[in-house]
Parts: structure tokens; sequence; C-alpha cells
């Protein structure tokens, strides 16, 4: 089992090196004056330390992740800070979307624009 | 019970609990496919034991993650353009959570296969396909629609659905929306007179109405947070005086509309709004 704690963890650092050019988008349209913009520091941050733990870790299975039957203490107690981390930095992300609305009708504004029009609302003049 | 739904809703935490839970079986699912993947290529009773074992806490953690789904769906007024989104997610998820739980058993009488079985590889491939595509429209209700965002600020009853007044009933120029009963303090009617939609509060006995739509990107002010005298929206926060509709915090720039509301013998009464869009649609 210990190989497919190792493949896991590299089908991770795959998926969060793919997750965070898409993170670096978002980020890059949070106006310098939100707070949302140092929650999104605080989050890529942890991040890359998450990634950077995950990586120690598939180095210290690199060599005998075929054979072993038991994952070492250190390998256990870096998956565990790495887990966390990741957990408190998730619930960060969230509440950059949830708390203060980053991404939220960014897609959608011309769709809710023409619903607030339909219903007699005041919009702002459209951008040119 | 109202007390549930807030925790089962998030509301504590500053963040629905949803679509943090839902991290997991996304996740194993996902694993379990690759896991088959493996035992295809490099063959071992591990990998399909471990596949199975990733499966099966995919099923578990799903069900856990539906209950607190429910409570965000419990909240989505019933003409939300969200609405129907939302019980089709519901539905693709259920489908698939039966999927993968027949997967679940068809694999526990083959553990000793060096790779996974042909029949519950199938099931697996409809089932990433259902959850990932459920997942996609779960995004869609958050992202486009705004459900469950800036929800922990509105401790109060949602509005169920929109009241509509005909405007054939007008005396004077005047309609009456809803009984006065129907609108406790501090809640809000979500309300709809000749095709103009608006919200109606009450906060210590006084009735305000104001456009329902936010000028920054329309998030729905029927659900706001109230608080000195303003409303906050749920979406990106912008503030305005409730009473005369003016901007007090950005990112919005321009005012709300206000609408003349009064209580009169047991009813709430709108004064019929001008319709002023055909100027703006273009």
């Amino acid at each position: 089992m210990v190989l497919t704690s190792f493949a896991c963890i590299v089908v991770g650092i795959v998926g969060a090196m793919l997750a965070a050019p898409t993170g670096l988008a978002d980020f890059w349209d949070i106006k310098p004056d939100k707070p949302a913009r140092k929650l999104g520091l605080i989050h890529m941050s942890l991040n890359i330390f998450v990634l950077l733990v995950f990586m120690a870790n598939a180095e210290l299975h690199w060599n005998d992740f075929r054979n072993a039957n038991l994952v070492t203490p250190l390998q256990l107690g870096l998956t565990i800070l790495g887990f966390f981390v990741l957990c408190v930095s998730g619930y960060l992300g969230g509440l950059m979307v949830y708390n203060q609305g980053i991404g939220i009708a960014r897609i959608s504004k011309k769709k809710w624009r023409e619903i607030a029009i339909h219903g007699n609302a005041h919009v702002p003049p459209q951008k040119g | 019970m109202h007390e549930l739904k807030h925790a089962l809703q998030g509301k504590p935490l500053k963040h629905p609990l949803h679509p943090i839970l839902v991290h997991l079986p996304i996740a194993l699912f996902w694993i379990s496919f690759l896991l088959d993947i493996a035992s295809f290529i490099w063959g071992g009773t591990d990998f399909v034991l471990a596949a199975w074992y990733t499966m099966l806490t995919g099923v578990i953690t799903t069900l856990i993650a539906a209950v607190p789904g429910f409570a965000d769906w419990w909240d989505i007024r019933a003409d939300h353009p969200a609405r129907s989104i939302a019980v089709y997610h519901m539905l693709l998820n259920l489908a698939a959570v039966a999927i993968y739980a027949i997967g679940v058993g068809i694999r526990a009488r083959s553990f000793d296969a060096t790779c996974t079985p042909t029949l519950p590889f199938v099931l697996s491939i409809i089932g990433m396909g259902l959850i990932n595509f459920s997942g996609y429209l779960g995004g869609v209700m958050v992202y486009d629609d705004g459900i469950a965002v800036g929800r922990h600020r509105h401790w109060n009853e949602m509005p169920r659905k929109t009241t509509r007044a005909d405007v054939a009933d007008a005396v004077d120029g005047w309609v009456s929306v809803s009984p006065a009963s129907a609108l406790p303090d501090k809640e809000t009617l979500r309300v709809e007179v000749a095709s103009t939609i608006m919200f109606i509060a009450r906060i210590e006995g006084q009735l305000y109405a104001l456009q329902e739509f936010c000028t920054h990107r329309y998030g729905p002010l029927s659900e706001e947070c109230l608080k000195d005298g303003q409303i906050e929206c749920p979406w990106h926060r912008s503030c305005f005086d409730i009473r005369t509709g003016k901007v007090t915090h950005g990112p919005a720039k321009e005012d709300l509309r206000t609408f003349e509301v009064q209580e009169r013998e047991g009813n709430i009464w709108v004064k019929v709004p001008v319709a002023l869009n055909a100027a703006q649609v273009s």
C-alpha cells in the first residue's frame, strides 16, 4: 500500500501544478486595496509550502516505494503536516469566494445585467 | 430546526459546508479510477483492493456531503434560475452514488483479481462522468448564480419566492402586494409589480422598498445583510442607505431605485412603479 500512497502523492503534486496557474489568474484580477488580496497571498504561500512538503515526501519514498511495507514516521509526519496546512489553505480559498465574492458573477455578469434590466432596475451604463 | 439549518449551511464558519465536504468523494472517486488504470498497466491485487477502499470511502463521504447540500438547496428561492440546476445536480449525484454503490458490491466479489474486471470499471467511468458534470453544475450555481455566497451574513429567513402583484388590481396607482403579517421585522419580501422587481424590508416597524438588483454585478438584495440603516449586498459587499438607496460603500458606484411603500388595513401597498428600462436595453 506504500506504493498507492506514493502514487497519490505524485498525482496530487501534478494536480497542484495544474491548478496553480488558474489560481494566479484569479489573483491577478483582485484589486490591490481589497482584503481578499491579502487572503490570496496567504493562500498562495501556504499552497507553495504544502507543495514543497509533498515533494519532500515523494523524494523520501523514491527509493523504496515498490518494496516498503510501512511508511516511516517522518513520511507520515510530512503527510499530516501537508494535509493540515492544505485544509487551512483551502478554507481561506473558500473564504475568498463565499465571504469576499471573488469570482462571483464574473462570467455571468451579462446574464444578470439582462435580468436586472428586465426587472426595471437602475443599472450602471455599459462600459465601452 | 433553525439552528440546525444554519449549522449545516456552515454559517458559523462563514463558509458553506457542502463545497468543503465534496472534495472528499470527488478526489476519492478520481483516485479509485486512476488505481483501476494502474491495475491494468502494472497489475496487482494491491491496486484492485485500494480502488475498492477508495470507492467505498467515496460512497460514504458522498452521503455525508449530501446532508449540508440539502440544507443549501432548502434556501434557494422557488423561482430562482439556480433552483432547477440544483435539482439536476441532486439527481445526478443520486445516480452517481447508486452506480458507485453497485460497483462497490460487485468488486467485493473479486478481491483476488490482479486487474479490475470490466463491468465495475465501466460503472466507474459512468460514475466519473456523472459526478464531474454534476460538480461542474454545483460550481455554476456558486460562481454564476451566487448561491450560498455571503449567506452567512443573513441570519433571518430568506424570501421563499417572488410575490407577484397584479397591476389590474391597483387602486389610485397603488397595489396591495401582501398581507402585512407575511413580513416580520428584519425580514424581506421579494416583490414583482408591473415587471419591476424590488425587495421590501421591515426595519423597526418601518417599511422600505428598493430595487432587488445591486448596481455592481446585480446581486440579490432581498438576501442582504442589514446593519446600521444600511443594506449590504451578499456578493461583493456593496452597501446602500436603506432610506435613500445611495451607495455608502463600493464596489457599486450607482444608487438604487427606491419605491413608495405603505402599510394600510393589514396589507402592504406599493405605488405602481414607472417602467424605465426601454432606454437602458441595448
